[in-house]
């Protein structure tokens, strides 16, 4: 029929040209490339270390200046810029204030959610002592 | 007595979105009095057309709840609850082993959206599955209600949007464009359409760009370790589109020459139907749902091996004959998904349940 696609016959062709063509060496396969540490919280799974690490950024970094240091090589146009930054302070202090007190609270949290995660792990340690004790009487008995 | 549409999310463009406004739109001009629902609500989507699910009264005895079941959710434990008829769309799940690497949040919705399939076996009165491959996982799961096949209503009219000229006019020229349109997703097997496309032009045709068409929100660790592969593997001309305008999927389309498919799970596979709408030659891993919205169309393989896949591209480029005859195939598949003969369906099922 017109419209039948003879597969058969097409893999034949097929199976002959990948012999001809000499497909040589296998490249690289997707399981080689290493996956990259996950960017969002929780995506690749709790990890203690990176908790910790992240936690200890938060607490050396939550309180913020709202004066932005103004560098340059231009004299005059450091001056405008102090200048400015002079003229914004209304606007700019109460924000980061704001902020630095925002993440002060949220690190506080954090900072209560490590020492409670410490907390559990101690029972957890306790219960899998008790759990080991509970086996070996069972045991005896 | 109502027609309530209920759902997670309902997003622009995506086939559940589509599925669900065209499914309004049909018991509308029945004449009954229907309203949607959904958690989420995408903002393109017209004002007044659905409202937040927190929002909708609770249902009569009376009125007929029609849930898209496509996710983990929250909806999932509430449906049983309602007092009403029950028909559950099934669109099925992604099985959540394919997120485990790099997603914890798509994982556990999968996991928990895979879990409810058989937890809602006893609330479903009737049910609708997208695909065969879609029913029998239902059945699998313990459904013992009437389960009818109902394709996903896709809305063919609005391929026919002007593409974006500046991609046309960028990539048209004498390479052969190879293109896979979907989200880029672990399931989907991006990583085997790149491993196909780098034998298709190391060995066969340097002159040949992939397109991977597809947004890659929500699975950014997969797509930067495809990004990876691809520069480990020192291709060129391979363009992962991230999430794009309409018409300029379009334009993919209509720069395709080949439409590659290598995925290990789909429930329906909306972009096969798009490709034989444009007419691009299929070649595809015959597995899942892409086997059934297949059928007869297309070249299909049911053992994963990229070299043949690759031979089986250069054979449909060189050859006219076999091109033409594929894309035959593909016509006569893409009737049985005509919008007038999927409404008829949807029409006869629909009141064969609430009359």
């Amino acid at each position: 029929m017109e419209n039948e696609i003879n597969i058969e016959q097409i893999m034949e062709e097929i199976r002959q040209n990948i012999k001809d063509r000499g497909y040589d060496r296998e490249p690289l396969s997707f399981e080689e490339i290493e996956l990259s540490k996950p960017v969002l919280h929780g995506a690749g799974g709790y990890d203690p270390e990176e908790f910790l690490h992240e936690l200890d950024y938060l607490n050396h970094n939550w309180n913020n200046s709202w004066q932005v240091p103004v560098n340059g090589t231009n004299p005059v146009s450091v001056w405008i810029k102090k200048g400015i930054r002079k003229c914004t302070r209304f606007l700019l202090f109460p924000i980061v204030n704001f902020q630095n007190a925002y993440n002060a609270s949220a690190i506080r949290c954090f900072n209560q959610i490590k020492e409670y995660m410490a907390e559990m792990e101690e029972y957890k340690k306790k219960i899998e002592i008790l759990e080991k004790e509970l086996q070996e009487m069972k045991t005896r008995s | 007595m109502r027609i309530i549409q209920l759902l997670p999310t309902l997003s622009y463009g995506d086939g559940v979105g589509n599925d669900t406004l065209a499914i309004d739109q049909i018991i509308k001009e029945l004449g009954y009095e229907t309203k949607i629902y959904a958690e989420n609500i995408d903002s393109r989507i017209e004002k007044g057309i659905a409202e937040k699910a927190e929002k909708m009264p609770q249902p009569d005895p009376n009125d007929t709840i029609l849930y898209h079941l496509s996710t983990g959710t929250a909806l999932n434990d509430k449906l049983k609850d309602f007092p009403c008829k029950k028909l559950i769309i099934y669109h099925n799940i992604t099985p959540a082993h394919f997120f485990k690497e790099y997603s914890r949040i798509s994982y556990d919705l999968c996991e928990s959206g895979r879990a409810a399939i058989s937890q809602l076996k006893e609330a479903a009165d009737y049910c609708w599955a997208d695909s065969g491959y879609n029913r029998q996982e239902l059945l699998e799961n313990g459904y013992s209600c009437n389960i009818d096949v109902v394709p996903i209503v896709i809305p063919f009219k609005d391929y026919e949007t002007e593409p974006d000229k500046a991609i046309l006019k960028k990539y048209r020229d004498d390479w052969v464009n190879l293109v896979f349109v979907g989200r880029i997703s672990p399931n989907k097997k991006q990583e085997d359409i790149i491993k196909t496309f780098y034998y298709y032009k190391k060995y066969i045709n340097p002159k040949s760009r992939l397109f991977l068409v597809g947004s890659y929100s929500g699975t950014e660790r997969y797509y930067e370790r495809l990004c990876r592969y691809v520069t480990e593997l020192k291709l060129e001309d391979v363009h992962i589109t991230g999430h794009i305008k309409f018409k300029e999927i379009l334009s993919y389309y209509h720069l395709a020459d080949v439409f590659l498919c290598m995925s290990e799970h789909e429930g329906f596979c909306i972009p096969l139907l798009e490709a034989m709408y444009f007419k691009i030659p299929i070649v595809a891993y015959a597995y899942t749902g892409v086997k059934e919205t297949l059928a007869d169309a297309g070249l299909k393989f049911t053992e994963k091996n990229c070299k043949v896949a690759a031979e089986m591209i250069r054979m449909i480029v060189e050859k006219n004959d076999l091109r033409d005859t594929i894309i035959k195939t593909q016509n006569i598949r893409l009737k049985d998904f005509a919008y007038e003969k999927t409404k008829e369906k949807i029409v006869s099922c629909l009141k064969g349940f609430i009359e």
